[in-house]
């Protein structure tokens, strides 16, 4: 395989029960790429996610950094440098919003001068959440969350950074300070694995997409290929 | 009709043991227990309520039963319908509370009833204190003498009649509406499901079968006191209830065997019986979920395909 | 003299909030309630009395010794009972801690007999005498040491909670356990860490008070009630809850027992908190919402 690929997937299955989510799919992410899967809800976009992150059975061959990552536990993959943000609602409630960034940084926690760092950095980028940092996480409004979110996901400098539908239930304007954000993200060295249903804003900032419909790649290529009828065919599915 | 067929075995079951008292009191146990351990089945299984206080509805039946029988010279059929009757007030008022908690704080106030009832029973003249009741008679009636072996007919008969009662509620609306509210009391109520009126019956009839079995524990064992009604006591009734087969007659039935069996079992040996009984309850929820029920059904399987 | 109650509810209660600590922390990082807690305490209890008075020990290697096997318990039976059944069901889980109850108060049966035996205050000398102008208070040495330890307890707790990265990560764990694996935490050593802490508390606590109540298989079941209490009242989620929990039930039994009826405080003091239960269902410092059945 190319050695400029950050993010290998072969073949990857993902059953409930009897039911197959994922069938089979096979992509990768380039280093410092973009890439997004597209679909509509129930696609098996997320299910694709949760299993690169280890957090449900799979089967098929994830490498990451020519690692084998398939048999691995999900608190050992963010030590390697893959980390999953998950959807909003995926933060901690009822810790403060500086304890949620800490944890974050759970994998380098023996480093205090980097974590110090670090959190600086996400303040620069979401200035929302230092002027909270005191309040709990889950007092915060949906945008700051989301914001929290990232944030929590940057602490330990991930090589490739997943998104779980970052844009979900946000207002266009905070949907476009996300993505302008996610694009600062890319250009300062991390790649991005972006599961969406916004295609549109998604399309903006990959360069690569995929797009997922009952648990398989209907298209793919490079963004500025795509056709977009084609496209607005398979994503509506009509 | 072929499931009260079930029965015939039982009613055979002591005829050649007629001459061993000792074995048939035992027999006579392990109905009084099942009797108690189906008002914890209704509680749980039908109705999906926690308690772990029920050995206070046993030691309700006991007292006022033995207090009737001794103290004012109740026949022992009407004590055993009013302890019956008394149980189940207590279990509607116990119940009250269960109408707002659930899940794990129903669990901490009926092990508080528990705990309250086994100090109140201690503390009063009537009941004898730390004492208890002794020489409680065996009720006889007519030409019928007292002995083990009519003492097991008639604790089998009130099996059988509890088994009719409880086969004809689980068809019924009641039933259903029962297992509505225990699968999901909010789908209940949607449906228009009285969860109050479900609530306090399932309450009620578990403590008055549990009094009932309580009335017939003092006269069958004649003595009582309060020690005998002890945390241990409700936990093994739920316990009977788990390991034998949850939501079956028979399954708690071959609990009840189980539980008060093994103690007679294990007389001969030094070994703790707590220590077997606790064992055995957590094996069974590692490995048969289904309670002991689960072998013999497999069994019944594995029959039927041969033949 | 109502202080001098008070004063002795604050020390019964100070017992009935640390093992309704131990019940809350292992219940919000693993969702199981552990009706058999009181007894796993019972049996370090005989640990220290085996140590102490059998095998001729020191006093305080005794209490270690034994602090340190309940915390062994603790770890042995997450580990080995209740781990397996986690994906079955939250009741067979508390019906795995009932049967471990009866098999503990076997265990201690079979190995030490049904006798009460008797373990020695820490502390024996001049009680603590305050006098003021409406008369005396006698604190006795030990129960100042209760007090003590209890209170150095759930301070280390509370700064292990809420300073330490290990603490906040089991606070992530108990709110979400997926999303606590995603930053990197191994869950599965956070929960046995909450069994381990939970199991030494317990020991704790048996240690704490078996000088009052003497060593035998039921020594526990009513701290072990209280302390259930406790933690239902703070609305079995928190830890402050558990705290005031403990010490407003210690305060309301003493009160009881004085001016009530001695025999019938636990009668009186649980009717009080089932009282309390049918009014507020979710605990003093309950939120209904947070409720993990």
């Amino acid at each position: 395989m190319e050695t400029d690929h950050i993010l290998e997937v072969e073949n990857l299955t993902v059953k409930y029960g009897p039911i197959e989510a994922v069938k089979g799919t096979n992509f990768f992410v380039g280093n410092q790429e973009v890439v997004s899967i597209l679909g509509a809800n129930g696609a098996g976009k997320s299910s694709t996610l949760k299993a690169l992150a280890g957090l449900i059975p799979h089967e098929g061959r994830v490498t990451f950094l020519s690692k084998d990552i398939s048999r691995t536990e999900p608190y050992i993959i963010p030590y390697l440098g893959l980390t999953l943000c998950p959807e909003r609602r995926g933060i901690f409630p009822d810790l403060s919003v500086e304890d949620n960034l800490l944890l974050g940084a759970y994998t380098i926690r023996k480093n205090k001068n980097l974590i110090k760092e670090n959190i600086r950095k996400v303040y620069v980028l979401f200035q929302r959440l230092e002027e909270r940092k005191r309040q709990l996480a889950g007092t915060l409004s949906g945008g700051e969350q989301q914001m929290l979110a990232i944030g929590r996901a940057l602490m330990n400098d991930p090589k490739l950074l997943m998104l779980d539908e970052p844009s979900l239930g946000l207002s266009p304007k905070l949907v476009d300070f996300i993505f302008d954000s996610l694009k600062t993200i890319n250009k300062s060295g991390t790649a991005i694995l972006l599961v969406e249903q916004n295609a549109m804003i998604a399309m903006e900032i990959s360069t690569r997409i995929y797009v997922m419909q009952n648990g398989k790649f209907a298209i793919s290529g490079n963004t500025k290929d795509i056709d977009f009828q084609n496209l607005k065919m398979k994503y509506l599915g009509v | 009709m072929k499931k009260y067929l079930y029965f015939i075995p039982f009613v055979l079951v002591p005829l050649p043991f007629a001459g061993y008292p000792f074995l048939l009191s035992i027999f006579v146990l392990i109905g009084i227990y099942t009797i108690a351990a189906i008002g914890m089945d209704v509680l749980t299984t039908w109705a999906g309520q926690i308690s772990i206080g029920n050995a206070a509805f046993f030691a309700v039946g006991a007292y006022t039963s033995a207090i009737l029988v001794v103290n004012f010279h109740v026949p022992f059929l009407i004590a055993f319908l009013i302890s019956g009757l008394f149980a189940l007030i207590i279990g509607i008022v116990v119940g009250l509370p269960a109408l707002r908690v659930s899940g794990f704080y129903l669990a901490v106030v009926t092990m508080a009833f528990g705990i309250a009832v086994q100090q109140i029973i201690g503390v009063f003249q009537i009941t004898g204190g730390y004492n208890g009741i002794r020489n409680i008679p065996v009720p006889s009636f007519w030409i019928f003498k007292a002995s083990p072996l009519y003492q097991y007919y008639i604790v089998l008969t009130i099996i059988f009649l509890i088994f009719i009662v409880l086969s004809r509620i689980s068809f019924s609306k009641s039933g259903l509406a029962l297992f509505a509210m225990r699968d999901s009391e909010i789908a209940a109520r949607s449906f228009g499901i009285n969860l109050l009126k479900y609530k306090l019956a399932a309450f009620g009839s578990s403590a008055a079968l549990t009094g009932l079995a309580g009335s017939l524990y003092a006269s069958a064992i004649g003595f009582i006191s309060p020690s005998q009604f002890d945390l241990t006591l409700s936990l093994d009734l739920l316990a009977m209830v788990i390991v034998g087969g949850a939501g079956s007659v028979m399954g708690v039935m071959i609990g009840a065997a189980f539980f008060v069996g093994l103690p007679f079992l294990l007389s001969g040996y030094n070994i703790s019986i707590t220590i077997i009984q606790g064992a055995v309850l957590i094996l069974i929820l590692l490995f048969l979920p289904k309670g002991l029920l689960q072998i013999f059904k497999i069994k019944d399987l594995f029959k039927k395909k041969v033949t | 003299m109502v202080f001098q109650q008070i004063i002795a509810g604050i020390i019964t209660g100070s017992l009935y909030a640390i093992v309704a600590l131990g019940l809350v922390i292992a219940y919000k990082v693993t969702g199981v309630m552990n009706f058999a807690y009181g007894y796993m305490g019972m049996i370090s209890a005989y640990i220290f009395f085996t140590c102490f008075s059998m095998v001729g020990m020191n006093y305080i290697l005794s209490f270690f010794i034994a602090i340190a096997f309940g915390s062994f318990v603790g770890y042995a039976v997450e580990r080995g009972l209740l781990r397996p059944v986690r994906n079955i069901s939250p009741a067979s889980m508390v019906i795995i801690t009932l049967g471990l109850l009866l098999v503990l108060e076997g265990v201690a049966l079979q190995i030490w007999g049904n006798n009460y035996q008797q373990i020695p205050n820490l502390l024996n000398g001049l009680p603590l005498i305050l006098r003021f102008n409406g008369g005396i208070i006698v604190i006795p040495q030990q129960n100042l040491l209760i007090l003590g330890v209890v209170t150095a307890v759930i301070i280390a707790l509370i700064l292990y909670l809420n300073l330490t990265f290990q603490g906040k990560a089991m606070r992530a764990v108990a709110q979400n356990e997926e999303i606590a694996k995603l930053m990197g935490i191994n869950s599965s050593l956070m929960m046995s860490i909450s069994w381990i802490i939970s199991g030494s508390i317990g020991a704790l606590a048996a240690l704490l008070v078996a000088p009052q109540t003497f060593v035998y298989p039921d020594m526990m079941l009513n701290l072990q009630i209280m302390g259930f209490t406790a933690a239902v009242l703070g609305g079995f989620e928190s830890i402050p809850g558990s705290i005031i929990g403990g010490i407003s039930i210690g305060i309301i039994e003493n009160l009881v027992g004085t001016y009530i009826s001695t025999n019938l405080k636990t009668t009186f003091s649980l009717a009080i908190i089932v009282a309390i239960l049918i009014v507020k269902p979710e605990g003093l410092l309950g939120s209904a919402k947070a409720r993990r059945v």
